[in-house]
C-alpha cells in the first residue's frame, strides 16, 4: 500500500468530517440511487423493441443497414450478397466463433490485416434504446474484428436484442469480459467544425445481418 | 500560441487578443452553434432529461460523500480482475508512474486516447522528455499534435481550427494527405495516417470516462472507435483517471452516459462504449497483457472537503462550455488550463491555484446558462461567485477595484451622502454630455466607451424627481 | 395575500434612479393601474449587487439587511430589474444564512419579492388597455430575470396586448448580452465581442425597436447599437411601452 495511497484516502476522511458509515447503511443508500430506472429511459411506446433497434440502428445519424436472414446458416449467403452489391471481391475476416459455417462462396478467414477491407463478426445481443450492438471479447470472439474492418458486418440475433441499456447487466447477465463493446452505429467525428463524418478509425459500413432464430 | 506560454496568469492579455482574431470567431460560432442545435433536438425526445439529471447528481454526490469506500472496492475488484491499480497525488507522480511502466514495456511509441486527466498531468510533455514517441489517435487530439497547440475544448480540442487550417496542416505534415475542401476528406487523410502507428505502438493509454467500483470496470467513450484501437493492439494498456470518476456500479454509470452523449454532442449515445476489466485473459490471444489504472487526486481531494465539492460531479461534457458567451468569445486557450470555460473557471483554481487563476473566475457575466444545461446540476455560477468571495478575502482583486467597491458601498449605507453623490454624478455625466444622447468617451470608464457609447442620464436622479412630484 | 389595494414597496434600483427614472415612473404608474398603494422608502440604495458579484461578502450583507429592513413592511417588493430582484428573491437568503434571524427575515421578504412584469402579470393579473405603440419591436430575455426567476412568457403576454405593436422572434433571445455588472467594465474586449453578437441578432430581425428588462443589459445593447451608428434602432424598457411612456428619447438616446 503506497503512502500515496494512504494520504489520499486520509485527507478524503478528513475531509468528510465524520467517520464513514457502515457498509450496510452504505450499501442501503446505494440501492436507492436509482429508485426507478424507467423514469432515466427514453419512452418509445409506439415501438416494439425490434423496430426500434432497426430504426435507431439505420437513422441518419448510425448509418447502418440492416438485412434479415432466418438462421445463422444464411449468414455467409447473406455476407456474399453485401459484397456483390458494394461490388467487392468476395473476401471477408471472420471472428473464430463463425468458422463452422459454410463459406464455401466466400473466401473466409479468421486472420485479420491492419487495412481489412471486410470483418464479420458475432454480437452477443443488441439494446433498442440506443440502436446498439454488444460485443463480448473472447478467443472465440476477438474485439479486434469488430474495430479494424472497414466494413462490418455485424451477426445478432433477435432474441439477444434488449430493450434498454440495463438488460445489457440484467441479474442473467454473464460476468463482464476482458472488454464489452456497445457498438452504436458506424466510426465517426466531429471534430472538425463539429460535421459529423463517417469512418475516422473504425469502420466506416456498418451492416447488421439480424437473425430470426 | 505555443503551451509553454500557457497560463491562466495571461488570461486577460490572452483574451483581448483572442477576440481581435476572426478566424477563431468563425471555428467558434460554428461550432459552439451546430452543438446547441443539437443538444436542443435530443432533448425534445428525451422529456426524461429533467428526471436523470437529479438521479445523476444523487449518485454523483453519494458516490463522492463516501469516496474512500468506492475506491476501495475498485481497487479491489480491479485487481481482482488481473489490473494493477496505482495512486498519484500530485501530476509529477502520476507521471513517473506512466513514464516507468512505459519503459518497463520498453516503450518506443505509445498511442494515446484523448483524455483530460492526461492533459491535467501534463503526460504529453513528459512522454516527449522521456523519449517517447506519442502518437495522438482522437482525429482533434492529431490535429493539434500536429499544430503543437494545447487543446482549447474538452470534447472538441481542436475547435479553434476550421477546416482550411485542418487542411493546411494535414498538408505539411501527413505522408499521403488527402485535401479537397471537403471535411470528410481530411477524415480520409487521418485514417490513413493513424492506421499504421495504431499497430506499430508498444503501449496504449487511455483516459477513464467513468470506473465501476462493483466490477473493476473502466469505462471508456469515443465515437471514433480509436479507444479500442489503441488498448487492443499494444502489450499494454495503461489507464489515468482522477479519483472521482468511480461509480458504484454498472447501472449508474448507465445513467450517466444517457446524460453524456446528449449533452456534449447532442446525439442520444456515443457510437463506442466500452467496459474494460483487467488485461488479457489466459484464454485469449489478443489484447494487452498489461493493464495499469492510475487514479490520480491532484488537488481533488481538497476540493472534496471545500465548497468546491459539487465540482466533482463533472463527467465532462463541457455543455456549459459549449453555451458559455466568454468562451464562445475568445475559445479555450486565454484560459491557459486543460478545462476552459465555466467548469475550468471553478478546475483550475482548484488544481492549480487560486492566485495564478485570479481572473478566471471574474471573466464571467453570471448569465447562469452554464448550470441551466449542466446534466449533474452543477451550481457553476455559485461556485464561481464562491471563488470571487476567496479572491477578495485574499487580496487577490486589483487594489483600486476592491476601494472602489468599498468606497461605493461605505456611501450606499448613508442615503443622505448617497443621494447627494449619484445627484453629483447624474449632473456630471449630462454636463459631460451635453446636447448629446449618447457618450463616446468618458473618463474613468474608458472600459465601456472603448467599444460602446454611454447613455446620457435622461434627466435628474428619480429620487430628486420623487420628491419634487411629491411637493418637496 | 389578497388585499384589493396591496401596499408595493417599490425597489427603484440604483441604475434607474440614477440613469433613466423614466422606468422607475413607469413602474410607480402601472403598480397603480394595477391597483396597488406604492411607497418609495427614501433610505433604499443599492440592492448591493455590484459587492455580491465582486467578491465582497460583508458589504454585500451589510446593505442586504438595509434592503430588508427598509421593505418588510410592504406587502410586496417590486423591482424593474430581474438581476436586482434576483438578487433579493435568490441570493439575500443565502447571503444572510449564518444569521438565523436574519434569514428568516430575508426569506420572508424574498418570499414577496417580484419583478415587475412577473407581478403584474401573475400576481396582479393585470392586461393593459387602450395602450397604443407602433412598432416592429424585437424582445431580448435577460438572464438573471430568465434563470433566477424563470421570466419567460410574462412579457411576451403582456406586450401582446399593446396597440400596434408587433414583436419579430430574435435568434439567441436567451443568450447573455454580455453586460454582466462589473464584467462589462473588467473585460470590456470580451464584453464588446459578446454584445456584438446581439447587435448583430437584433439588426437581423428587421426590428426598428428592442426591449428588454434590465436596465445593465439595455445600456450595454443600446451603447453598442449606437456605436455602431444604428439610428434606427430605438431602445426601451417594456414597462415604458406598457405605460405609454414611450414617446420620448430610448435608451440610445433616440
Amino acid at each position: 500500500m503506497s503512502d500515496a495511497r494512504s494520504r489520499i484516502f486520509a485527507r478524503i476522511a478528513s475531509g468528510r468530517g465524520q467517520a464513514l458509515p457502515s457498509p450496510e447503511a452504505i450499501a442501503a443508500e446505494r440501492a436507492g440511487l436509482v429508485p426507478d430506472a424507467s423514469a432515466t429511459q427514453p419512452t418509445f411506446t409506439e415501438q416494439d423493441t425490434l423496430a426500434r433497434f432497426e430504426a435507431m440502428a439505420t437513422s441518419e445519424r448510425l448509418t447502418a443497414t440492416v438485412a434479415h436472414i432466418a438462421s445463422l446458416e444464411d449468414v455467409p449467403a447473406a455476407v456474399a450478397a453485401y459484397l456483390a452489391a458494394k461490388g467487392l471481391p468476395a473476401e471477408a475476416a471472420i471472428a473464430p466463433v463463425l468458422a463452422e459455417l459454410d463459406w464455401s462462396g466466400v473466401n473466409a478467414s479468421t486472420a485479420i490485416t491492419p487495412n481489412q477491407p471486410v470483418a464479420v463478426t458475432l454480437a452477443e445481443g443488441g439494446v433498442a434504446e440506443t440502436g446498439s450492438l454488444i460485443f463480448r471479447s473472447g478467443p472465440e470472439t476477438p474485439m479486434l474484428h469488430n474495430f479494424l474492418g472497414l466494413h462490418h458486418v455485424a451477426v445478432v440475433r433477435k432474441d439477444g436484442i434488449g430493450r434498454y441499456l440495463e438488460s445489457v447487466f440484467g441479474p442473467d447477465a454473464p460476468a463482464l469480459p476482458r472488454i464489452m463493446s456497445l457498438v452504436t452505429g458506424t466510426s465517426g467525428t466531429a471534430d472538425i467544425e463539429a460535421v459529423n463524418i463517417r469512418g475516422a478509425h473504425g469502420p466506416r459500413y456498418l451492416h447488421i445481418l439480424m437473425v430470426a432464430e | 500560441m505555443s503551451t509553454a506560454l500557457r497560463s491562466p496568469a495571461n488570461f486577460k492579455r490572452d483574451a483581448a487578443e483572442a477576440v481581435t482574431k476572426p478566424s477563431l470567431k468563425i471555428a467558434l460560432d460554428r461550432t459552439t452553434g451546430l452543438l446547441q442545435r443539437r443538444r436542443v433536438d435530443v432533448l425534445k425526445a428525451y422529456p426524461e432529461f429533467e428526471a436523470t439529471r437529479e438521479v445523476a447528481k444523487n449518485i454523483k454526490d453519494h458516490t463522492l460523500a463516501h469516496l474512500d469506500h468506492y475506491l476501495a472496492e475498485f481497487e479491489k475488484n480491479a485487481t481482482a480482475a488481473g489490473a494493477v491499480v496505482h495512486w498519484a497525488e500530485t501530476p509529477e507522480q502520476a507521471c513517473k508512474i506512466v513514464i516507468d511502466l512505459c519503459r518497463q514495456a520498453d516503450a518506443k511509441s505509445v498511442t494515446r486516447v484523448k483524455s483530460m486527466l492526461g492533459e491535467e498531468i501534463g503526460l504529453p510533455k513528459a512522454l516527449a522528455a522521456a523519449g517517447i514517441e506519442r502518437v495522438e489517435t482522437d482525429l482533434a487530439e492529431h490535429i493539434i499534435q500536429l499544430a503543437d497547440e494545447p487543446p482549447s475544448h474538452i470534447v472538441i480540442p481542436a475547435m479553434h481550427k476550421t477546416r482550411e487550417e485542418v487542411a493546411d496542416l494535414f498538408a505539411h505534415h501527413h505522408k499521403e494527405p488527402k485535401i479537397d475542401g471537403e471535411v470528410g476528406t481530411l477524415v480520409e487523410s487521418a485514417r490513413g495516417e493513424l492506421r499504421p502507428k495504431y499497430v506499430a505502438a508498444d503501449v496504449g493509454i487511455s483516459g477513464a470516462n467513468f470506473l465501476i467500483a462493483s466490477t473493476g470496470t473502466v469505462v471508456t467513450v469515443t465515437n471514433e472507435g480509436n479507444a479500442e484501437l489503441t488498448t487492443e493492439l499494444p502489450g499494454m494498456h495503461i489507464v489515468t483517471a482522477g479519483i472521482e470518476k468511480v461509480v458504484p456500479e454498472p447501472q449508474h454509470a448507465l445513467v450517466l452516459l444517457r446524460l453524456l452523449a446528449r449533452s456534449a454532442l447532442g446525439t442520444e449515445f456515443t457510437q463506442y462504449t466500452s467496459f474494460f476489466t483487467g488485461p488479457r485473459r489466459e484464454d485469449e490471444t489478443t489484447g494487452p497483457e498489461a493493464m495499469h489504472i492510475v487514479l490520480v487526486d491532484n488537488g481533488r481531494t481538497q476540493m472534496l472537503a471545500s465548497e468546491m465539492r459539487p465540482m466533482l460531479r463533472c463527467i465532462r461534457c463541457a455543455a456549459c462550455i459549449n453555451h458559455c458567451p466568454v468562451y464562445g468569445a475568445i475559445g479555450g486557450h486565454p484560459y491557459g488550463s486543460t478545462y476552459p470555460g465555466p467548469m475550468g473557471s471553478v478546475l483550475t483554481p482548484a488544481l492549480q491555484s487560486l492566485e495564478v487563476a485570479k481572473d478566471l473566475p471574474h471573466a464571467c457575466t453570471l448569465n447562469g446558462r452554464c448550470q441551466e444545461v449542466c446534466p449533474v446540476k452543477i451550481p457553476l455560477p455559485d461556485l464561481i461567485r464562491s471563488l470571487r468571495d476567496d479572491t477578495w478575502r485574499r487580496n487577490l482583486v486589483p487594489k483600486p477595484a476592491k476601494l472602489a467597491v468599498q468606497a461605493w458601498a461605505w456611501v450606499a449605507v448613508r442615503p443622505s451622502l448617497y443621494r447627494l453623490v449619484s445627484g453629483l454624478a447624474n449632473y456630471a455625466l449630462r454636463l459631460w454630455a451635453g446636447p448629446r444622447g449618447m457618450i463616446a468617451k468618458l473618463p474613468l470608464a474608458g472600459g465601456w466607451t472603448q467599444g460602446r457609447d454611454f447613455p446620457r442620464p435622461t434627466g435628474p436622479t428619480f429620487m430628486t424627481q420623487y420628491k419634487r412630484r411629491q411637493g418637496r | 395575500m389578497t388585499k384589493v389595494h396591496p401596499h408595493v414597496g417599490l425597489l427603484v434600483t440604483c441604475l434607474v434612479d440614477a440613469m433613466r427614472p423614466e422606468i422607475g415612473f413607469a413602474t410607480l404608474k402601472l403598480l397603480e393601474q394595477a391597483g396597488c398603494s406604492v411607497s418609495v422608502p427614501e433610505t433604499q440604495t443599492c440592492c448591493g449587487q455590484p459587492a455580491l458579484n465582486s467578491g465582497a461578502r460583508g458589504e454585500a450583507k451589510t446593505l442586504a439587511k438595509r434592503v430588508v429592513a427598509a421593505f418588510e413592511p410592504f406587502d410586496y417588493v417590486v423591482a424593474p430589474s430581474g438581476s436586482c430582484l434576483g438578487t433579493v428573491k435568490t441570493h439575500y437568503p443565502e447571503l444572510l444564512a449564518d444569521d438565523p434571524a436574519w434569514k428568516r427575515r430575508a426569506e420572508q421578504v424574498a418570499a414577496k419579492s417580484y419583478e415587475i412584469l412577473s407581478f403584474l402579470s401573475e400576481v396582479r393579473n393585470w392586461r393593459p388597455e387602450g395602450v397604443r405603440f407602433p412598432a416592429k419591436a424585437t424582445y431580448h430575455h435577460t438572464c438573471a430575470g430568465l434563470r433566477e426567476l424563470g421570466i419567460y412568457a410574462q412579457p411576451l403576454k403582456l406586450l401582446e396586448q399593446v396597440d400596434g405593436l408587433e414583436i419579430l422572434p430574435l435568434e439567441g433571445e436567451t443568450a447573455c448580452c454580455g453586460f454582466g455588472g462589473t464584467f462589462a467594465v473588467k473585460y470590456p474586449e470580451i464584453s464588446t465581442a459578446i454584445v456584438s453578437d446581439k447587435t448583430r441578432q437584433i439588426a437581423a430581425t428587421g426590428a426598428d425597436t428592442l426591449l428588454a428588462a434590465d436596465l445593465g443589459c439595455l445600456m450595454n445593447i443600446a451603447g453598442k447599437l449606437s456605436r455602431e451608428g444604428r439610428s434606427d434602432i430605438r431602445v426601451f424598457h417594456p414597462v415604458e411601452i406598457l405605460a405609454g411612456m414611450a414617446d420620448g428619447k430610448g435608451v440610445a438616446g433616440r
